[in-house]
């Protein structure tokens, strides 16, 4: 029975080769079935899965419950800012009593850093990590490379550039782990002071030219440059990104080859990405969206599924 | 587990047969020590007698007790925070006889240095207030040094919140002239540092922790040194971590400015790679920084660049340490593994007993202008006895605070206080 090596998926930093393929191969096969008229398989029957959603999250809670009942699991949700996290409980009673009720898994997203880690010294479940902090969010950085892997049918020696705030980046590392063990090669591209200073000892080209990653590049993965973080000081004006880092349309036309364009969404049309590009037939951003779906089957079912069936 | 053993003011204590360090006179001797209701009343071959309470003290080494130049008392508190009992007992265990006590309530007036004071009547460790700088310890305004001087403190800090505005800093170097006692900034640009809880490295990357870069650390201390060189003020650095710090020290001490500085055993025991488990109690501020700083660090002890070792004992409430690393409280308790911790590291790196045993007794005594009795007859017997190749492994039962925020249980140690030797107590 397919496994993966661990009990927990926490992030891509010591996940080996081997739990990649097999994470991709699954999430192929899952993704199939996504296809069908009905897209539902009992793999988890009789699991209980809760999502532990500690910060504000559309998509990825979406898709993890798309997930979990398209494998037939029985799925509880807790959101953090309706809990009794306000009432003034800790974080360690919270997940404490959730265990009590019985659960098999838990899949958490939680604003800082490590807290998955933490989250393992407080239950004998396998958890998922759906991104903490800016420490790792691997579930989007394996459906990243799957939809790599579905449009190029390898990983190997294709050259990824990540272009955006990396610094406060959730997936970056996630995908600069994930892509560089299936022998990818990874560009950042940013304004300097967005990019980790110490970046450069994990192997990765930095460039702070838009035209030259896209010159390098056969994906570009574009992140989404938060609101947030104008006015203080770090993005002077939409207009100066979108002038020095945006894709447009005009930047996409000059180059003499056909770039396959990523996002992890939500997209800033016109600031990071211009709708020509996100739209056009170069964009796999919609593919991303249903991979993650099938992605996150393939993860839950190779943590938990084999055990199911044996049981 | 260690125990306190009150001896009665008429009954005579024997040290037998231990090597003696007179640490004042930098000598080493071959002798027995007779000590009655606190003091040193014979020195020499003395013959045992079954009225003495005799401790053997063969391969042992008998030197003065510590003084720890930075100590977080936490006694003020509430329910299980510390009290005089626990503090007095983590410093007794660890050799300790003397602290000298940061800022805790924003200790600004005279009346607050008495309150400090007043806890000593009846303790076997002697606690020194330190005032803060400013009132509030807000950093605007300068505190009333004099009233506190007069009263007892003998230094200036405003504890873990560095003074940001440089002109006040000036203000408190040139006025603090006046009583010769060292003002201790904390050595942290706040905007630098920029929300960061680890030191900024390729391991924060992975860790995905907002990095706090050594440029935050330097940046500070070299503006506290050039104010210090400029109006010739006394300064002292609290908790440096980075080379780039010792760097600066170096130079200014080259110049004449008069600086001493602290470094804690954390720092020579752990580096940032051991954050990968995101343990809180690991958690310190400055933070734990490369195998290269660390090194640097170790030098920095050998040239004399870093005076002396500050435990930086800093007890925290388990649920305050019990959360994610943001959140989690700065600080662990050290008073019971500093001498332990720094022995081990400092041994290995070739530094001779004596040289160890300086920076926890003659040199703290220096920058905080206390006396440190000699080991002679009449003399007050303020000792340890410690066993100096002693491996041992320090457990939960090590821990004598009410806290437990350690990184140390489970690590082996190198060198171990057995006893504590202060007033007419007998700790070990």
């Amino acid at each position: 029975m397919n496994k993966l090596s661990t009990k927990h998926f926490i992030g891509l930093e010591n996940a080996t080769e081997k739990d990649i393929n097999l994470i991709i191969e699954t999430a192929l096969t899952f993704r199939e079935i996504l296809d069908r008229p009905i897209k539902k398989v009992p793999s988890l029957k009789g699991i209980n899965i809760v999502n532990l959603f500690f910060e504000n999250s559309t998509r990825t809670k979406l898709s993890f419950e798309l997930a979990e009942k398209r494998l037939s699991a029985d799925v509880l949700n807790f959101s953090g800012s309706s809990s009794s996290l306000n009432k003034g409980e800790t974080f360690r009673d919270t997940v404490q009593n959730i265990q009590a009720m019985k659960i098999d898994c838990a899949v958490m997203r939680h604003p800082i850093p490590g807290s998955c880690k933490q989250l393992t010294r407080y239950l004998d479940c396998p958890i998922v990590n759906a991104g903490d902090g800016t420490h790792e969010h691997p579930t989007q950085a394996m459906l990243d490379i799957t939809t790599i892997f579905e449009k190029f049918g390898r990983v190997k020696d294709l050259k990824v550039a990540i272009v955006g705030d990396i610094l406060h980046s959730r997936v970056a590392m996630s995908n600069i782990f994930g892509l560089q063990k299936l022998g990818a090669e990874v560009m950042l591209c940013s304004p300097p002071h967005l990019i980790p200073k110490y970046i450069q000892q994990f192997n990765v080209k930095i460039s702070h030219s838009i035209d030259e990653a896209l010159q390098w590049a056969d994906v570009v993965n574009i992140l989404r440059i938060q609101r947030e973080r104008m006015g203080i000081g770090l993005i002077p004006s939409v207009r100066e990104y979108r002038n020095l880092f945006g894709v447009t349309k005009d930047r996409l036309k000059n180059l003499d080859k056909e770039l396959v364009i990523m996002h992890p969404g939500p997209i800033n049309r016109g600031v990071e990405v211009d709708s020509y590009v996100a739209d056009s037939d170069q964009s796999v951003i919609l593919n991303q969206v249903l991979n993650g779906v099938a992605v996150r089957m393939s993860i839950l079912y190779l943590l938990l599924g084999a055990n199911n069936n044996e049981n | 587990m260690k125990t306190k053993i009150i001896i009665d003011s008429n009954k005579k204590v024997l040290l037998k047969g231990g090597k003696v360090l007179d640490i004042v006179n930098n000598q080493f001797s071959n002798n027995d020590i007779l000590i009655l209701n606190g003091k040193i009343i014979e020195i020499g071959n003395i013959s045992e007698k079954n009225s003495f309470h005799i401790i053997n003290c063969k391969n042992k080494i008998i030197t003065q007790s510590f003084i720890d130049v930075h100590t977080h008392l936490k006694v003020t508190g509430v329910g299980d925070q510390e009290d005089l009992a626990s503090i007095t007992n983590a410093a007794l265990s660890g050799g300790y006889s003397k602290l000298c006590v940061v800022p805790e309530k924003k200790t600004d007036t005279p009346e607050l240095i008495e309150f400090t004071k007043r806890l000593n009547s009846d303790n076997f460790v002697k606690l020194y207030p330190m005032g803060c700088i400013t009132k509030k310890s807000e950093g605007l305004e300068i505190a009333e040094f004099g009233l506190m001087v007069e009263k007892g403190a003998i230094a200036f800090s405003d504890s873990d919140q560095p003074i940001m505005n440089a002109q006040v800093m000036r203000y408190a170097l040139e006025y603090a002239k006046m009583f010769n006692v060292p003002v201790i900034n904390h050595p942290e640009d706040i905007n630098l540092v920029n929300n960061g809880v680890m030191n900024e490295s390729s391991i924060s990357n992975i860790l995905g922790m907002n990095g706090n870069p050594s440029l935050a650390e330097s940046t500070m201390i070299f503006r506290d040194l050039k104010i210090a060189e400029y109006i010739n003020g006394k300064i002292h650095i609290p908790n440096i971590t980075s080379s780039c710090s010792v760097d600066l020290v170096k130079e200014f001490k080259a110049k004449k400015v008069d600086v001493t500085t602290e470094v804690s055993p954390i720092n020579l025991f752990f580096t940032d790679k051991n954050l990968s488990e995101y343990d809180t109690n690991l958690k310190i501020s400055p933070p734990l920084r490369s195998k290269d700083d660390q090194e640097s660090l170790i030098e920095a002890l050998r040239d004399g660049t870093i005076d002396c070792i500050a435990s930086i004992h800093n007890p925290h409430r388990e649920d305050d340490k019990d959360k994610d690393f943001y959140n989690a409280s700065y600080g662990a308790i050290g008073l019971e593994t500093a001498f332990a911790a720094t022995n081990t590291v400092l041994s290995k790196n070739n530094f001779s007993f004596e040289s160890i045993i300086k920076l926890f007794s003659i040199k703290p005594a220096k920058i905080m202008n206390i006396e440190i009795p000699e080991i002679n007859v009449n003399k007050k017997a303020d000792l340890v006895i410690i066993d100096p190749d002693k491996e041992w492994v320090f457990t939960e039962e090590d821990v004598y605070s009410k806290s437990n925020n350690t990184p140390f249980i489970n690590k082996t140690f190198k060198g171990r206080v057995d006893y504590t030797i202060s007033k007419n107590i007998l700790f070990g």
